[in-house]
Order: C-alpha cells, then structure tokens, then sequence
C-alpha cells in the first residue's frame, strides 16, 4: 500500500486530530450554546491544540515528527501570550478578526452587500485556559502514531532481510 | 490504543493510493483551517453611529436612550473601561424595546449596534443580513450627574493568581483591581437574592467574581447611578460590601 509521504501528513489523517477537529467545530456551533459552561469553553481550546500544532507544521511545509513538535511548541508559546497578556488577546482578535473577514469579502461582494469594516474578533483572555497545553502532546502523540507501523513494517523488512542473509 | 490502530487502518484502507492520501490531507488541512477561521458562529450586526461624539467628562455620565429591535450593546471609541450600564436595580430579563444606557467618564461614544447569531443562510463565508424589521436607533444622548459606592479591600498576591471576591450588592457592580495591569475581573457565580443578612437593603444580592493578580493589588467594587437632576448623594439602601476576598484553591 503507497503511503502518504511524511509524518505531518499521516498525523493530518490519524483519528486522533480528525475528531479534534470535529470536535472543535461540533463544540463551538453546538455544545457551546447548549450547554455554556466550563468543560465546552475548555473543549475548544483542547481541540484546537490538539491539531494546531499539524496544520501550522503542514503549513509551513514541514515533514517531519520534530517539526510537529517545534511547531507545538510554538503554537504552546503564541496561546499561552493570548490567554495571559492583553497585548496578546488583542492581537490575537484582531488578526482573527482580519482573516474572518477576508474570508467573507467575496461572498459581500457577489450579494453587492456594503463592506462592513474589519472587526476584532471575540477572544476571552482567560489564565484557566492554560490547563488546556498538555493536549499539544496529543496532536504530537497523533503524529508519532500515525508513523508507528510506518516502522514496524521497515523492522520487519529488515529482519526478514537478516532472516535471508543467514 | 488497539481502538484508534483500528480506526487509523480502517481510514487508511480507505485512502489505497498515495494521490488519495494527499487529496484527503488537503480536505482536512481545509477543513481544519475552516475550523479555526469559523470558530465563532455566523453573526449579522447592524450599527449605528453617533453623528458628533464627546468626551463624557469626569464625575459625569452619558445617558444614551436607544431604541431597537434586538437588545443593543453600546460601543465607545476611546476609554476602554468605559462598559455600559443600566440604572437599575435589578439585571433586566428581556428587552422592552427601548431604554437609557450609561457611558462612564473619560468614554468617547462611538455608536450602538445590535447583532445575532444567524438562523439560516449564514456560513464562515457567506455570513448573513439582518432578519427582516430589524433596527437600531439612537434618540439622544445626555450629561447627567452620577452617584456612587465603592468598597475596597486587599487581594493576596501572587503570580498569575486567581483570587475569589464575594460581594453583597443593591446593583450590578463594577470590580476591577488596581494596579489594572493585574487583571480583569468576570463574574463567576449568577445573583442569589436576596442574601441573608443583606447589607443595607432587602434587595441585596450575593455574587462572586473572580480576579487575577500578579501583584500586591487592591479589589475596587463600585456601584453607581443616575441623578434625577443636579448632583446627588446614593440613594438610602444602595450598598456595596465586599464579604470575602480569598485566593482560589
């Protein structure tokens, strides 16, 4: 069977970061507003964490499991600025705040809609959001995972490799 | 972990071919960027804007009456302490349609502009207007005079520390802390009335806000209102009290 050709790309597919996404999508257009409370406004930011690290590893063309893992770091860095420094919140909205509303330009434009102005998105600078960083380790796991048989199956040959030559 | 293998050899055997297997990632990296982007749901907003805005000046408020279709949020162009508030006792439960809105001093008024989430035809990209016979409007704004009650009391310090503050109140308060570079303070637990004993009032209420502190820092709650006419003293029965101040476990 042909495989994908690098980590970041088999940890994209790997269940543990396609359920991190659906969740993240589930919780912030579903579960939040049913149920607003403590554990779904952690949900969204273990979810995205969990897969953060995969898309912004992907995104700069990184391959391997060390740039999922630099790139988790990064992303660490960048939330815990976010959620812990006003600067950082503020930033944070505004460029989110930015790329939503460049995203839904085309769409004004063809419904000859007038152009609002760009708006900082909503972001809570929230500390207790912290406890949500371990599940970096998870998108990080999800890669290693997904190259585990990748592995095996290179042991094996290797053995049976061995096996051949005795 | 036998569970995920399986799952992971089931979605693979799916993707036979390499090419597959790229297309799949690429559907997931946008997804997943759509994931990021759209992480708020589709909202319409309809503003508008006060045609001369001013300064309100110190021991003053602005009285803004609005009236609008949807519950309306003021929005201030300078003076960013400045949130919006009502001069009433007790938090409203729907909205009549119109009302006043206070600006505290040193805030500039920029507009008022009201927003929901979409019901249908709204979307990351394609968002959505305003459902039909919606409005906002702006029918005055005045200076008036203001009154207030503050109680303060000391926060324990430490790094990045949460510190819990319980407050006996005839109003919605203002608690913040000072040094403000120490942090925002939320609301954590709803209004329990009326509490046992109240401070001054029967309709006092019990509330706990939570508050970060980097440093040594001092817990500031303010209740404030309206005057009819002229400046004034708070009415008798509007208290504030802070009850307890203690560092979160």
């Amino acid at each position: 069977m042909k495989r994908a050709t690098s980590a970041v790309e088999r940890g994209l597919l790997h269940p543990i970061t396609l359920a991190a996404i659906a969740l993240l999508l589930v919780n912030d257009h579903l579960l939040k507003e049913r149920f607003p409370g403590l554990i779904t406004g952690k949900l969204s930011d273990a979810a995205g964490l969990t897969f953060y690290p995969l898309l912004v590893a992907f995104v700069v063309r990184g391959r391997t499991l060390r740039a999922v893992v630099v790139a988790g770091v990064l992303v660490g860095a960048a939330f815990a600025c976010v959620k812990l420094s006003h600067e950082g919140r503020d930033a944070y909205a505004s460029i989110l705040g930015a790329a939503q509303w460049l995203v839904r330009v085309p769409s004004w434009w063809l419904r000859g809609v007038a152009l609002p102005s760009p708006a900082p998105a909503v972001v809570m600078r929230d500390p207790s959001d912290l406890v949500t960083l371990p599940f970096l380790g998870l998108g990080i796991l999800a890669t290693w995972l997904a190259g585990r048989p990748m592995r095996c199956e290179r042991a094996d040959a290797l053995r049976a490799r061995a096996a051949d030559a005795h | 972990m036998r569970v995920l293998r399986a799952a992971r050899r089931f979605v693979v055997s799916r993707l036979a071919t390499s090419s597959r297997e790229r297309g799949a990632v690429r559907v997931v990296v946008v997804v997943a960027a759509v994931a990021c982007l759209a992480d708020q749901p589709p909202r319409w907003s309809m503003d508008t804007k006060v045609p001369t805005a001013a300064v309100v000046p110190p021991g003053r408020a602005l009285r803004v009456t609005v009236e609008a279709s949807h519950e309306p949020s003021l929005f201030v162009k300078s003076g960013g302490s400045a949130t919006p508030w009502e001069d009433r006792a007790t938090p409203r439960t729907s909205w009549p349609g119109h009302a006043d809105l206070f600006v505290d001093a040193g805030a500039e008024l920029g507009g008022a502009s009201i927003s929901d989430r979409c019901v249908s035809g709204g979307g990351l990209c394609s968002g959505c207007d305003p459902p039909p016979g919606s409005f906002v409007r702006i029918l005055s704004t005045t200076e008036v005079d203001v009154w207030s009650v503050t109680a303060s009391a000391p926060a324990p310090a430490g790094t990045g520390s949460r510190v819990e503050v319980e407050l006996e109140v005839t109003r919605d308060p203002v608690v913040r802390t000072v040094p403000a570079s120490s942090g925002a303070c939320m609301q954590t637990s709803p209004s329990v009335a009326p509490s046992a004993p109240p401070p001054t009032a029967s309709t006092a209420r019990h509330l706990t806000y939570a508050c970060w502190v980097d440093t040594a820092a001092t817990v500031h709650a303010m209740i404030r209102g309206a005057c009819p006419a002229g400046p004034c003293s708070a009415p008798a029965g509007e208290a504030v009290a802070i009850t307890r101040v203690a560092r979160a476990p």
